[in-house]
C-alpha cells in the first residue's frame, strides 16, 4: 500500500495543525495506527504515559500536549517516509522536492546502514565501540551531501510534466479518516 | 544559483537535518520527553551535546566557508520551530551568530579553530537552552546553578571538539573531505 504525496501532504498538515490546537491524543493514536510499527508505538505509549504521570505530579499538566504533539510529528514523519510513493513527491514539488525526498529517505537508509555496520562488527568479532560506528555514518552523511550537490549540478532529477495525481482507494480512505479525526478532536475539545 | 551558494545550502541542510534527526531520535529513545518539563530541560543538553554536536562540528569543517555556521544555525532553528520548541529555535540562532563570528577570526579547520568553535557552539547551546527552557517551563535558575551548568557544558563540548578534530583530520587524510 503506497500513498500519493499530493494527498498525504495536506492530510498531515491538517493533522499537525489540529494537534497544535488540541491536546493531540486522538491525532497521535490515528497516526500511530496508520504506520503500524509496533515497536515504535510501544515506546511512544510508554513515553507519553510516563510524561503524564510526572507532569501531573509536578502540577504542570498544561505541558502535556507537547509530548503528544511531538509524537504526532514523529508518526507523521514515519508515515511520510514509509508509506509515500517517492516519485509522487517530485510530481508535487518538481525539482524543489529533491531535498525532501532525501529527508524522507534518511530514516530507513540510516537504519539499514547501522544494521549493516553492527552485522559487520559481529561477523568480524570486533567489540562495539562508538567511534567504530560514528565514522562510517559520518562518511555516509558526507557522501549524501556530495551526491545531492552533484544531482543538482547535472540536473539528474530530469524534467517533470505535472499531471493530475492518480488516486487509489487507500488515498481516499486516508484523507477521509484524517479529516474525520481532526474534526472529532476539535469537537471533543469543546 | 551560483555553485558556491548551492554547495553551502546543500551541505548545511544535510548536516542540520542529520543533527536534528539524531538529536530527536536520541532524546525520544532515552525517554527525555517522558520526564518532560522540569528534569528534561536540564538533561536535554547532555544528550544534545554528544553525537548531534559532533555532526554540527563536522559540518563546520566540511562546509569550510563564510556563512556556513549561520546558515546551519538558521536551518536548525527552523526545524526546532516547526517542532514547537521555541527555546531551542532561539538558542540555535544565537549559536549560529556566535560561531559565525568566532570562525571569521579563527577559521574552520585545525585544532584550535575546531575546538573553540565546537566549545562555543555546545556551551552556548547548553546554557542558553537551559535558561530559556526553564523560563518556558516556569522556573528561574539562580546564578550559581547557571555557572555550574555553563562550566559543565563548555567542558563537555570541548571534549567533543577534540573528538571532532581527530575525526575531521582522519576524513581529510583519507580523502573523503576535500
Amino acid at each position: 500500500m503506497k500513498l500519493n504525496f499530493a494527498v498525504v501532504l495536506p492530510a498531515l498538515i491538517l493533522i499537525s495543525a489540529t494537534a497544535a490546537l488540541t491536546n493531540g491524543v486522538l491525532q497521535m493514536g490515528f497516526t500511530a495506527l496508520v504506520h503500524r510499527k509496533w515497536r515504535v508505538i510501544v515506546i511512544e505509549a510508554a513515553v507519553v504515559a510516563a510524561s503524564f504521570i510526572v507532569l501531573s505530579n509536578f502540577h504542570r499538566l498544561y505541558l502535556f500536549p507537547f509530548a503528544t504533539r511531538i509524537m504526532t510529528y514523529v508518526n507523521s514523519y514515519l508515515i511520510a517516509s514509509e508509506l509515500v510513493d517517492r516519485p509522487t513527491v517530485l510530481d508535487v514539488f518538481g525539482e524543489r522536492g529533491v531535498p525532501l525526498v532525501i529527508a524522507l529517505a534518511y530514516y530507513p537508509t540510516f537504519i539499514s546502514v547501522g544494521r549493516e555496520l553492527i552485522e559487520n562488527l559481529k561477523v568480524r568479532g570486533l567489540k562495539f565501540s562508538p567511534s567504530k560506528v560514528v565514522l562510517p555514518l559520518l562518511v555516509f552523511t558526507i557522501k549524501v551531501a556530495n551526491e545531492l550537490e552533484a544531482a543538482y549540478t547535472v540536473k539528474l532529477y530530469g524534467k517533470f510534466r505535472r499531471t493530475l495525481p492518480k488516486l487509489g482507494l487507500w488515498d481516499y480512505l486516508f484523507v477521509l479518516s484524517s479529516v474525520v479525526v481532526s474534526c472529532l478532536s476539535l469537537v471533543i475539545l469543546r | 544559483m551560483k555553485r558556491e551558494t548551492r554547495r553551502l545550502v546543500v551541505y548545511s541542510t544535510v548536516f542540520s537535518i542529520a543533527s536534528f534527526g539524531v538529536a530527536a531520535a536520541m532524546s525520544l529513545s532515552a525517554g527525555l520527553f517522558a520526564v518532560g518539563g522540569p528534569v528534561g530541560v536540564f538533561l536535554d543538553p547532555v544528550i544534545n551535546l554528544t553525537v548531534p554536536l559532533l555532526l554540527i562540528s563536522i559540518g563546520f569543517q566540511v562546509i569550510n566557508s563564510k556563512g556556513g555556521p549561520l546558515l546551519m544555525g538558521l536551518i536548525s532553528a527552523a526545524l526546532f520551530a516547526v517542532a514547537f520548541l521555541p527555546f531551542l529555535a532561539l538558542t540555535n540562532v544565537v549559536v549560529g551568530l556566535a560561531v559565525e563570528g568566532s570562525s571569521r577570526i579563527l577559521g574552520y579547520r585545525g585544532m584550535r579553530a575546531v575546538v573553540v568553535n565546537t566549545a562555543l557552539a555546545g556551551g552556548l547551546e547548553g546554557i542558553v537552552s537551559v535558561l530559556l527552557g526553564a523560563l518556558f517551563v516556569g522556573y528561574l535558575i539562580n546564578a550559581t546553578l547557571a555557572l555550574i551548568f555553563t562550566v559543565a557544558y563548555f567542558a563537555e563540548s570541548s571534549v567533543i571538539g577534540i573528538m571532532s578534530q581527530s575525526l575531521g583530520s582522519y576524513l581529510l587524510k583519507s580523502g573523503v573531505l576535500k
